[in-house]
Order: C-alpha cells, then structure tokens, then sequence
C-alpha cells in the first residue's frame, strides 16, 4: 500500500516573483498527472504542509503560485534556495473540463483565487472548446495584481476585465469590487453559459448569487472552495462541510452543492 | 462456541495470547485520575487478569491503540525522510459492543473515505477484538437508543459471572486453545445492555433540516463550552487529526512530522488565512453534534455516535450530549407544529 502522507522531492526549474508576497514556484512534473483545479500539499521538513492548487499545467512542467501568509509559506518562500521542493497529491476532483465545451464561459475570481482559474483560463484557451471566454479578474490593489505577463494573450482571446479594490482607474484597471461588473458581462445567453468562480467566501457568494439574476441557473456555476486542508484525502476532518470533504469530494464544487451548505 | 474458565485458565489464556501477540483492555491507573486521589481507568497493555478491568467504563476508548494521541509519521534526518516503522505484532483489544460499532466508524473514515490511510491500515489488519459483555448499563450511556448494545462482530467474548470467565468463542484459530482451557463447554450468549438509564430518542437524520441550525437551542453553548476537546478526545468514533511538524532542539537538523487527535470544538481547527469558519462556540457544537447523528450517517448508512456517554462522563461543564439531542427532537417537533 501507498504511504499518502510521504512527499515525493520534485525539481525546482524556477521561482518567479509575482509581489511582494506572492511567489511562483515553476516544478517539473509530468502534466498528464494532474489536472485544473487540484492541489498539492506542499512541505517544508520540520515546519509543517500547506495545500497549494496548481496555477499552470505545461508540458513538462507546473507552477504552483505561493502566498506568504504564515509560518510554512513563508518557510517555502524565504529558504528554497535548493533546487528541490516537497510535494504530495494531486489531490481533489479539478474541475470537470468537458462542462465547457461549446459553452459561453465566466470566470470570476478575487485575489489569489486567480491561481487555480489561470490553470482554467489556459486549458480553454489551448484547446479552444468553449465558445466565448469572459473574465473578470479582482484584487485589492494594484501592487496585488497577479499573473499580468498573461494578460496580454487573455486580451486577444477573451474578455478581461481587471478590477481593484482601491487605486487610481486607468484604462485596462476599473476600481471595485468584482460583483460590481457582473452586470457588464455578456449574458445573453445564461441556459448556456458555465460560470467558475473562485476567491473569498463572501464574494465566491455574492457573485453567484448575481449570476442567478441574471438567469444563470445554479448548477451551471461551478465554485473552488479554499478550506485547510491537512491530509487532502478525507481523514483529517479540517475541511468537512455537513457531509463533504472539501479534499477529496471537491475543492470544485457546483454551487447547487453547496449553496445552502451549513459551515 | 461456549466455554466456562476458571481464573487459572483464564490467565493462562491470556499468557497464551501475550507470547505472539499484545493486548489492550481497560486497566485502573492507580491516582491516575484528574483529581488528587482519584483513580483512571483507560487502555493499557494487558499481561495478566489482574491488569483487566471488566466492571468499568474506561474514560477514553480503545481507540489510542489503532490512531494514538500522537503518532510519528516520518523522521526527517538532514535531507532524508524515513517512515516510522509500525510494531509487527498482533493486537487483541479487549471493548463493550458500544466500541465495537465504533471500529466500524474508525473503519469508514479511516479506509473508506478517499484513498485508505496507510498507517491505519497497517495496523487494523493486526487487531482482532474480544468483547467484554455488558450485564448492565454505566452511567450516561445510550447504547440501546443508539442500536449499538449488541453485536457479532468479535473473536471471542468475555464475561465474568461468579469467578469464572464464560467465554463465547467465534474464532475458529482459538476455539481449540479456548477448549483446552476449558474447564466445560456450554452454549455462552455474552451479556448485551436491554436498557439504559438515560433514554434519548435519536432524532431521525433525516428528519433534520437546516433550519435546526437557526434554532436558539445552540446559544447555551457559547456560555458553557470552554472548547477545550475533551468530548472528542474520548470519543471512540472522532477522528479528526492535525499534522505538525516538530525539530528536535538538540540538533536542528533532525526531527519529526506527527500526526495528533485534534477537535473541531476548539479554537481555529478550520481557520485558513483568509476565514475563520465556524468561530463561535455553538456553531462547532452544532457542526460536531449533526456529524454524529446526521450527516455521518448520509455518507456511510449508519449513525456516529455509538452511545457510550463519555463525551457526557468527561465534559468540565457538565454538557450533556444527550440533552443536546432532546432538544434537538423537541425543536423538530417544535417546528412541525
């Protein structure tokens, strides 16, 4: 039998700097392994592990997007001086990519809940299956703005649309809160359009809730939950919600799940 | 098969079972107890008859022995990791028929639920389970309501009448030992509780909705609980656990990463960076109490909670599961009306 809990060394190819806090860990791997949507337990001997979702799925190679918030981030961030990074999983079901072929896709996001989308947003627009691809991408400020290297290619095959929390507006950043330009997306069509939603609680609600306004029927949202998640295989218990394992029933979830869940 | 044995045998039986393999039962730590004087009684090893406590309930359950309080996963030696290695013997663990469904709750999440946990199942292939008859119901206990008060599911059973042990013997690999031992062979049926003293009604999962968790019911507990875990630690179906990572400080270059029982009643067990889920006090008790009767129960067929009151036997505050679950009955029907 498998030991789960033992982490695999996997190389470092390089550690890209995104902000001040935020850290991209580019890790050889064999992406035919993983798929949009899961994670990894990251860890660092003698601190600890922290679920980390994969921001880029390419060729020979992932990239795992870090955000120092604590003890063991920090640790990842401040002493991979080495060439190698300790990693479990893949763990958790991804997100079910065949949703949206031919479909008119919305994807939503808030801080670094870009991370696990970006992986998303390139899987569509590689394989170009979905119809048409709108993005509304939030953060709190513009020194928070993650992944613009990318924007550019979004630009020519999608509809992006940049928000911050506070700053000054310029001509490709408007200034609010994502939920504010849901009413500016092109919802024509909302029998037909899947919309993914990933980043803080309250605002993965508020946007989902907006989307049904519009018509879109809550089994075509799809949401990532962020929950702490120690084992990422349904023992631990830190991320259970009524009778879910964020871990391994989800962390992708359509929101008809668990839009009345009970936290 | 039934067989009657006089102490002698008995203790020979044990010694038997003790040259291959370890046992566990309920022992009496002598001042082991919370308070000054007082005594404990929990699992231990067994080597003798002596050691066995058959007349009380332990305060913690059988299962330290299957996922202990805090169990060593791996070593982290400089750049090297080596998995902690697992004692080879086999184990017999001595429980009631109430701990008994327990295992089969240890067993759901622990092999069932996502991919099997290999330290679990390393060492749950090693057990085999001796049932200690229960002639009468300890306090707080709520088997019968919780349809846990009998089972099959056991090597042999063990109950002492008169001096003697009587032993029902459903292990075909013991039954010849069981026989030698014996100073007769008679049809044994091992004592199962008919009735408790504290009777609750369960209330029907499914007869459960959300709204429950906007009933005022919960508020006492803000007051009350002290979130200091210990209904879930004694508890034989939790099994919620942390990982954490520990150097040892005479050489930084070494140390260890742990697994250890941890609760969802005490403070951060879901708090992420960005959110604290479940910050007050009645909303965990709420999330523990529903996992127990309800929502346990949707995912594997069967209720959680097995009856076996210590959570109520060792709350500082006086909780009472029990009440916990009338009120719950009594705001369902509320609500029907």
């Amino acid at each position: 039998m498998k030991n789960m809990y033992l982490p695999f060394p996997a190389k470092v190819i390089d550690i890209l700097k995104n902000t001040d806090k935020e850290y991209t860990f580019r890790i050889s791997y064999n992406d035919k392994l993983v798929k949009p949507g899961q994670f990894f337990e990251v860890s660092v001997p003698k601190f600890g592990e922290v679920p980390i979702s994969v921001s880029r799925i390419a060729g020979d190679y992932i990239e795992l997007t870090i955000r120092k918030v604590g003890k063991v981030t920090a640790e990842i961030i401040n002493s991979c001086i080495g060439n190698t990074i300790l990693l479990r999983g893949p763990y958790g079901n991804g997100f079910q990519l065949h949703r949206y072929h031919n479909k008119n896709v919305v994807i939503i996001t808030g801080g670094t809940g870009i991370a696990p989308a970006r992986c998303l947003i390139e899987y569509l627009l590689d394989n170009e299956l979905h119809t048409t691809l709108s993005i509304i991408a939030g953060f709190k400020n513009k020194e928070n703005i993650l992944y613009e290297d990318d924007f550019a290619t979004w630009h020519q095959n999608a509809n992006l649309l940049l928000a911050i929390e506070s700053g000054i507006k310029s001509d490709d950043i408007n200034i609010g809160l994502v939920s504010d330009f849901i009413a500016d997306l092109p919802l024509k069509n909302p029998q037909n359009t899947e919309a993914v939603i990933i980043g803080p609680a309250s605002m993965m609600k508020n946007c989902a809730e907006q989307l049904m306004t519009f018509g879109l029927p809550a089994s075509n949202i799809t949401l990532s939950l962020e929950r702490k998640m120690c084992c990422g295989n349904g023992k631990c218990g830190h991320c259970r919600i009524e009778d879910i394992y964020v871990c391994s029933d989800g962390p992708v979830f359509e929101y008809t799940k668990i839009r009345h869940m009970l936290d | 098969m039934g067989f009657v044995l006089d102490p002698l045998a008995f203790e020979t039986l044990l010694k038997q079972l003790n040259t291959d393999s370890l046992i566990y039962g309920p022992k009496l730590y002598k001042n082991g107890g919370v308070f000054a004087d007082t005594d404990c009684c929990r699992y231990g090893k067994i080597t003798s008859r002596a050691d066995l406590v058959l007349d009380k309930k332990s305060e913690f359950s059988f299962k330290e022995i299957l996922t202990p309080v805090s169990q060593t996963m791996f070593y982290f030696i400089e750049d090297e990791i080596k998995e902690a290695s697992v004692q080879p013997q086999n184990i017999y663990i001595f429980l009631r028929s109430c701990d008994l469904h327990a295992v089969k709750v240890q067993d759901a999440i622990y092999l069932q639920n996502g991919q099997p946990d290999y330290y679990y199942a390393k060492i749950r292939e090693k057990v085999k389970f001796i049932l200690i008859g229960c002639p009468s119901s300890f306090e707080n206990c709520f088997c019968v309501a919780m349809g846990t008060n009998k089972t099959d599911a056991y090597a042999f059973s063990v109950d002492l009448k008169n001096g003697n042990y009587y032993i029902n013997c459903q292990n075909d690999e013991l039954a010849p030992l069981c026989r030698q031992l014996a100073t007769k062979e008679v049809p044994v049926t091992p004592s199962f509780v008919t009735t408790n003293t504290t009777s609750v009604h369960c209330p029907p999962a499914e007869k459960i909705t959300r709204d429950i968790a906007q009933s005022k019911l919960w508020d006492e507990y803000n007051d009350r609980c002290l979130a200091c875990g210990r209904c879930t630690l004694v508890c034989p179906t939790c099994t919620c656990f942390t990982i954490q990572d520990f150097f040892y400080s005479e050489d930084k270059k070494t140390g260890e990463r742990r697994r250890i029982m941890s609760s969802c009643m005490i403070d951060g067990f879901s708090k992420t960076n960005s959110n604290n889920y479940r910050p007050q006090k009645s909303q965990r008790m709420r999330f523990k109490v529903l996992h127990k009767i309800k929502y346990f129960k949707e995912k594997f067929g069967f209720n959680m909670c097995v009856g076996c009151g210590r959570c109520d036997d060792t709350c500082p505050e006086y909780i009472s599961f029990t009440e916990c679950l009338k009120k719950i009955d009594d705001a369902i029907s509320e609500v029907r009306k």
